[in-house]
């Protein structure tokens, strides 16, 4: 399916509902509008609410392929773009010599077969215009932020060897964000932005519902409530939606029916990654959840 | 700047009329001073560089005490002689005068509010002659005129402060340093694939973020302006620099500081902060730093410049949890207290104690010296490990 296919928000909505993934309107409209206006989105929220998931599924929908660069500290440009594959032209050079026909290797070692594509120039460069995810940009340097702000004009990466590539449509771009630092306004200006907040209680058991069918209605209802009761309480940690979904997953492995104060006391890290959390709810708040848990 | 020689060239007249009042000072505690001597102190005080204070006080004592037994009443006079000239009131001329009175809510400490009478300005000429610098670098912040503020403000604009610097995980060319494989087959290229040239590469140094908290409770008053200024000067200067502002809720005030004039940054801080002058609530302010923002600003081997007076209003004991919890948190926690500063001063307030035993460092921040000091201190402490306790349970 080509950019564009999708000619409003519903279809957008329904598209990612096929896939599987709850979203809210105001979502579906930022994606519908980055994907017709060829602009990248910058998805920002707490770990764990869907925002590496949007781009999976959007790739999915689309039947696009997903390249993906995981950020982090140090990520250059021999990691993010591109590299000369230098052991194979030495092994060329040396071929070539016995051959005897070294200077036709002086060109031939610059040629696209010796270049290692890394995911934003294969995003690039690649003629069914895939997805791309820049994921936890956050974690690279501002060095590679200000790489990207000309990537991202432009659509075009510059091999001094060998010439330019252009993106002859410009893919859709999905760039997420965990806070770690404040990624520069000048990269955000050049997106459009969507903060993905915690979803509502009803949303969430969409989303248990839609993502574990098999789940009984009664402990669906449960989790959740437990879940947004959770994330009132005073934690270092909130558990995000993929706790809520890998909780659900776990109490179904024990088989259990219902929440009890057991079951919840036994499976507590599955929700919580952080001692003090853990500490904290087993001692100020286990019996307002399990009470949680039965209204539900 | 004119250099202080000129000016005193220019105002000698007024100098003398400023230091014969020390004379005065020193026979109104009912030492015996005669003319001759007072012609002799000005004589005395023309020879030594009067931006030193102790050398301005060893001449003054030299030519004014002639019996042991005057020396303290003498060191009474000079103190009060000094007080004079920062601007005090003679009447409370050995005290340094607290605000008390409270700021309305959206107000920054007033700078020209207080005092400003006959005294200051007949003393601005003795201070103007004496190297303004010099002298406002060992006095305390709450002591000072609204003139003797801005000129520090702008003296603090111009320091170069880095909380040191870290290894980035990024690497550059060196001629010293580890091989760099990749870069020296790609030199080879030219050789025909032989190593020829062997490159090094080693890891590029970087600053290291910096995390201000500042205390802007009542208590706090007379340095709030000052170390907002500061803040202001070490955003502006170059990129990672976080602040916030806590006294019975934390705000965060960093894009405010990004403001490239100081009015406009300070005044967009004093509309976004709401619990100015207000009670303390420090481990209720760290707290929520802690679970809220820790995770997005610590991150990188962040230095953390906490400015208080420890003066904690709410419960010690989370204060305590808190302060540890930051400091481990944080490539190294330094408290920055304007009461460190004062003569005699032992953090013994149950909030000060707590904090005291979890920062990495507790150091004046009443004085320009003060502030100096942690300049250096942030300069050397920047490299290596950072420092990791025991957890006592």
């Amino acid at each position: 399916m080509a950019r564009g296919a999708w000619s409003s928000p519903d279809d957008v909505l329904a598209a990612l509902e096929s896939e599987r993934y709850v979203a809210d309107r105001s979502l579906a409209v930022t994606l519908f509008l980055a994907l017709r206006l060829g602009k990248p989105l910058f998805l920002e929220g707490e770990a764990g609410v869907g925002k590496t998931e949007v781009a999976k599924v959007l790739s999915a929908s689309r039947g696009q392929r997903l390249i993906r660069l995981q950020c982090y500290e140090g990520l250059d440009l021999a990691a993010a773009v591109y590299e000369w594959d230098h052991a194979r032209q030495i092994l060329e050079i040396r071929l070539a010599e016995a051959e005897g026909r070294a200077a036709a290797a002086r060109t031939r070692i610059y040629s696209e077969e010796f270049l290692i594509k890394r995911p934003l120039l294969e995003a690039i460069a690649s003629v069914d215009t895939p997805v791309l995810l820049i994921d936890e940009v956050d974690r690279a340097d501002e060095e590679f932020e200000a790489y990207l702000l000309e990537l991202l004009s432009d659509f075009q990466v510059s091999v001094p060897e060998l010439g330019t590539f252009k993106a002859k449509t410009p893919p859709p771009v999905i760039i997420t964000s965990n806070r770690t630092r404040e990624v520069h306004d000048a990269l955000k200006r050049r997106c459009f932005y969507h903060w993905i907040d915690y979803p509502t209680a009803e949303r969430e058991l969409a989303i248990v519902h839609a993502r574990m069918p098999d789940i009984s209605a009664r402990l669906a209802r449960s989790v959740v409530a437990v879940v947004q009761a959770l994330r009132g309480d005073d934690l270092f940690k909130r558990p995000g939606v993929a706790e809520t979904l890998d909780w659900a997953m776990a109490l179904g492995a024990l088989g259990a029916v219902e929440l009890d104060l057991g079951a919840i006391d036994s499976t507590l890290g599955v929700l919580l990654k952080y001692e003090d959390d853990v500490r904290h709810v087993r001692e100020a708040t286990l019996p307002a959840l399990v009470e949680a848990a039965a209204r539900a | 700047m004119p250099s202080a020689k000129a000016v005193a060239a220019a105002d000698a007249s007024h100098v003398a009329a400023n230091l014969l009042a020390l004379p005065r000072l020193v026979r109104m505690r009912g030492v015996a001073v005669d003319a001759e001597q007072s012609r002799l102190l000005l004589r005395a005080l023309a020879e030594i560089d009067l931006a030193r204070q102790d050398d301005m006080r060893a001449a003054a004592r030299a030519v004014l005490v002639r019996h042991p037994g005057d020396v303290p009443r003498f060191e009474d006079a000079f103190d009060a002689f000094i007080a004079l000239l920062r601007g005090a009131r003679p009447s409370s001329a050995n005290a340094v005068s607290r605000h008390t009175s409270r700021m309305p809510a959206n107000e920054l400490p007033a700078l020209a509010s207080e005092r400003g009478g006959g005294a200051v300005r007949a003393s601005r000429n003795v201070r103007v002659a004496a190297s303004p610098l010099e002298i406002l670098r060992r006095v305390d912040f709450a002591a000072m005129t609204a003139e003797e503020r801005a000129a520090t403000a702008r003296f603090l604009a111009t320091l170069e402060w880095s909380p040191g610097l870290r290894r980035s995980r990024r690497f550059e060319r060196a001629t010293r340093g580890v091989l760099d494989a990749r870069a020296t087959l790609a030199r080879s290229r030219k050789w025909m694939g032989e190593p020829l040239e062997l490159v090094k590469r080693t890891p590029r140094q970087k600053r290291r973020p910096l995390v201000l908290l500042l205390d802007v409770s009542g208590s706090m008053d007379p340095y709030t302006r000052l170390l907002l200024q500061l803040t202001h000067a070490l955003a502006r200067g170059w990129g990672r620099v976080e602040a916030f502002t806590f006294g019975t809720r934390l705000t965060r005030v960093t894009r405010h500081m990004r403001h490239r004039r100081a009015d406009h940054a300070l005044t967009g801080v004093a509309h976004a902060v709401a619990d100015w002058s207000g009670g303390t609530r420090i481990g209720e302010g760290l707290h929520e730093f802690n679970r809220r923002w820790s995770r997005r600003v610590l991150g990188r081997g962040a230095v953390v410049l906490l400015c208080t007076d420890g003066w904690e209003r709410g419960d010690v004991a989370s204060l305590a949890a808190e302060a540890r919890a930051l400091q481990r948190a944080s490539y190294r926690l330094v408290w920055l207290n304007p009461l460190a500063g004062t003569r005699g001063y032992a953090p013994e307030g149950a909030g000060a104690k707590a904090l005291a035993a979890a920062v990495d460092d507790h150091l004046p921040a009443n004085t320009l010296d003060g502030l100096a000091a942690i300049a250096t201190l942030l300069a050397k402490a920047g490299r290596g490990r950072p420092v990791r306790r025991q957890l006592r349970t």
